[in-house]
This record gives structure tokens, C-alpha cells and sequence, in this order.
């Protein structure tokens, strides 16, 4: 009896112990990629295209980009793709993706902005929220990162912008499209966006 | 006894198996969930879909041939400090429009600092041309408009709705406006031609902080349309939950 109750302790401890390590990753996490990211935004030695490529890579390596790009077209327009489609749709849409956030950043005054990190709340086991602000020298810009814990390791998987969450706007507008549209022909046109932005 | 342990072991690895299948199938369906419910509260229906694109085709040529070119040049002569100095003017007329907004929801103590930041701005910012309330005393502001407080007493957005040159809205928040109009000062100016002037220079020069933004959206989505709606939606949803 009294080996099960101290395993029982055991493992409330543990539990407990895990918790403070989750929310001291993901902090920890967030906070490495926007230093990183700011960093390739301001490294004068890169040119635009490199700096792109190396910050693309970091979002790649932060982010659980597999299930994003299975959200945006949910389950029903998932299983709508073929075998061989969906890595060619994951391929299109992060790249396309990430290329978005790379130009929203460098569009920012790097210079004047200030990011603080507020609260890191514990949704489950598997997900939480790190929220954040972004200041700059006129407007306070609220931030949520959601992350998911998946196969041992935590990553952001949607980021929620003055409530304008990343993956719901794409979802909708992906979900309304393939009502008339085949999986191939958003693959098409995604690809096609994507060209169309790196002339 | 070996055919037992060999049953057990091949038991607990099938179980292995179906659990590792069964987690990854969970926890996709997990984020899923969490997703449609997020994309479904924010669905409102859109009835007038046909005229609204029309109306979001308007707005996007008058941004492309009138709009963006005024702005550019406008950036050009006036240097950006400047244009945030009449972008502050701007927010801190719509002061009354915040504390009113703010005391109907019954939020006294966000309408006090409202109170509070339209008097720093308003003297030491120069007639608002500066943020002090912001920039030294770290006030932050509490934007409330009608539709908000429409919002906040549980009226729905009802139907979607694209507005000639405001961009999308929805009816309720279209309604709030009306009151909205006569907490704003330029709504008392007596010309017409001038009342034209002001809210044109304010939303050229709103425009010229933001050039660019609108392009890079407009380039990776498929259909602006829809994006700027749920966008709207969404953004309103979080608004009314503060």
C-alpha cells in the first residue's frame, strides 16, 4: 500500500513538474524564435532573398507546419487529396505562409518595436497559449501563439493577431473554395500565388 | 505458459499499435474541433453575397485608381511623423465616442481613463496632435464604438455587409454607426464641403501609415472577399469579449 501511494506522489509531483517545464518551453521557444527572427531581419550581411530562406527555415523548424497545413483544409478537404497530392499541398501552403509572415515582419519598424510576453495559459496537456504585445512607436498589436505538444515536442501551430486567428481566416477561405473547386486546382493556384510573389 | 506470454506481448503491442494510431488520430481531430468552432462562431450568414462582392470590387478599384495613388504622393509631401500626428488628431476626436460607448457597457473605470487620456492629449499633446496619455503616462486606450456596445448586450451581427468605402461591416455594427456619427465633432461642422475634406484627409492619410498592407494580403489569399469578412469577424468577436 504504502508503495503505490508513494508512487501515487511520485507521479503528482512529476505531473507537476511537467507542467512548469511546458510553460518554461514554450516560453523559451517563443522568445528564441522572435530574437532569431529579428535578428535575420536586421543581419545586414544577407541579402533579401537569403534573409527570406533562412527566416522561412526557423518557421519550418518552429512551427508544426504538417498540422497547419491539415487544418487550414480540415478533415473532410484533407482526405479529399490524394496520396501524392498532400505534400504538395503542405509544400505550397507553408511556403506560401511563411513567406506572408516574413513580409509582414520586414514591413515593421524593427527599430522601435518592443515585444512583451504576458500570459502562459495551459489549455491541456497538449496545447497552450503564450500571449504576447508587439509595441511599436504607435500601436500595441495583442498576439496569441498557440502550441502543441506533438511527439514530444512543443510548437506553434496558429497565431492569433488582434483576434484574427492565422489558420481560421485560411480555413474558411480554403473550405469555401474547394466547394467548387478540386484539390488539384488549389494546389494549382497556391503554387501559382506563390511564383507570382517571388518575381 | 509460452503461448500465454506470447498471446499477452502481442495483445499489449496490437494495443500499442491501435493506441499510436488512435493518439495521432485524436489529436488531429482535437485541433480540428477546437478549429470549427472557432471558424463556426464567427459564420454569419451573407445573404447579399452578390451585391456585397460587387460592393468589395468597388472598394478594391477606388483603393487601386484613387486611394493608393493619392496616398502615395500625400506620403511623399508630408514626412510619416507628421502623418501620425494627424492620425493621433483624428483618434482623440473620437474620445466621446469611446467614454459614452464605454459608460453604456457599464465600464466606469475604462470611460474614467478614456476621460483621462482625452485631457493629457488633448492639452499637453498639443489638440491631440501628440500621445502623451500613451507615450509617457502608459494609458491605454479602450475603443468601444456602438456596434461594440450593440454586441456586448448580446444583439448578433445578423447578416454580413460590405459598405462603399468603409469595407466590410455587418448589420448591426452598420446600425452602430449611426449613433457613433453624432459623438464625433466633425459631424458639426457645418459645410459640407469642409465635413467632406476632414473625414476624406482622414482616411488618406490613415491609408498613407498603411501602404502596402492591403497588396500583401490581397497576394496570398484566394478570395480577399471572404478573407476581409471573416477577418472583420473575428476581429469584432474579440473586441466584444473585452
Amino acid at each position: 500500500m504504502k508503495k503505490i501511494l508513494l508512487v501515487l506522489v511520485g507521479l503528482v509531483v512529476c505531473s507537476g513538474f511537467a507542467a512548469e517545464d511546458a510553460s518554461e518551453v514554450t516560453q523559451r521557444l517563443l522568445k528564441e524564435t522572435m530574437d532569431r527572427g529579428i535578428e535575420i531581419l536586421k543581419d545586414a550581411s544577407l541579402d533579401d532573398d537569403h534573409k527570406m530562406t533562412t527566416f522561412q527555415g526557423l518557421l519550418r523548424e518552429r512551427c508544426h507546419t504538417e498540422l497547419m497545413a491539415k487544418l487550414v483544409l480540415g478533415k473532410s478537404g484533407w482526405t479529399s487529396l490524394s496520396e501524392e497530392q498532400r505534400p504538395e499541398f503542405i509544400s505550397a501552403f507553408i511556403q506560401m505562409m511563411t513567406r506572408s509572415y516574413y513580409t509582414k515582419m520586414s514591413m515593421a519598424d524593427l527599430s522601435t518595436v518592443e515585444i512583451s510576453y504576458a500570459e502562459n495559459e495551459e489549455i491541456s496537456a497538449k496545447k497552450r497559449v503564450l500571449k504576447a504585445f508587439i509595441k511599436d512607436e504607435t500601436d500595441i498589436y495583442h498576439l496569441e501563439y498557440k502550441f502543441a505538444l506533438i511527439d514530444d515536442h512543443w510548437g506553434i501551430y496558429d497565431l492569433v493577431i488582434e483576434g484574427i486567428s492565422l489558420l481560421a481566416s485560411y480555413r474558411s477561405e480554403y473550405s469555401d473554395y474547394l466547394k467548387q473547386h478540386s484539390g488539384a486546382e488549389l494546389i494549382e493556384l497556391l503554387e501559382q500565388k506563390v511564383a507570382e510573389v517571388s518575381e | 505458459m509460452k503461448f500465454r506470454v506470447f498471446c499477452l506481448v502481442s495483445f499489449l503491442l496490437s494495443g500499442c499499435a491501435f493506441a499510436q494510431e488512435s493518439n495521432d488520430f485524436d489529436c488531429f481531430n482535437e485541433f480540428e474541433e477546437e478549429l470549427q468552432e472557432q471558424v463556426d462562431s464567427v459564420e454569419i450568414p451573407d445573404p447579399l453575397e452578390t451585391l456585397n462582392r460587387s460592393i468589395w470590387w468597388l472598394n478594391d478599384k477606388l483603393y487601386f485608381y484613387l486611394l493608393k495613388p493619392v496616398a502615395s504622393g500625400y506620403s511623399k509631401v508630408l514626412p510619416e511623423v507628421g502623418r501620425e500626428s494627424i492620425a493621433n488628431a483624428f483618434e482623440n476626436l473620437q474620445a466621446p465616442e469611446r467614454v459614452v460607448n464605454n459608460l453604456l457597457q457599464l465600464k466606469f473605470s475604462d470611460a474614467g481613463t478614456e476621460l483621462k487620456r482625452f485631457s493629457y492629449n488633448s492639452t499637453i499633446g498639443i489638440l491631440g496632435l501628440r500621445d502623451p496619455a500613451t507615450e509617457n503616462y502608459e494609458i491605454p486606450t479602450h475603443e468601444e464604438d456602438f456596434g461594440q456596445t450593440l454586441g456586448h448586450y448580446g444583439v448578433k451581427p445578423m447578416m454580413a455587409l460590405q459598405l462603399p468605402l468603409f469595407g466590410p461591416s455587418n448589420l448591426r455594427d452598420t446600425v452602430g454607426m449611426i449613433p457613433d456619427m453624432f459623438l464625433n465633432p466633425v459631424y458639426y461642422i457645418e459645410s459640407l464641403a469642409v465635413k467632406i475634406g476632414v473625414k476624406s484627409e482622414e482616411v488618406v492619410n490613415g491609408t498613407s501609415l498603411r501602404l502596402e498592407v492591403y497588396e500583401d494580403l490581397k497576394n496570398e489569399h484566394l478570395d480577399m472577399y471572404r478573407f476581409l469578412q471573416d477577418a472583420y469577424e473575428q476581429n469584432r468577436l474579440k473586441k466584444i469579449k473585452e
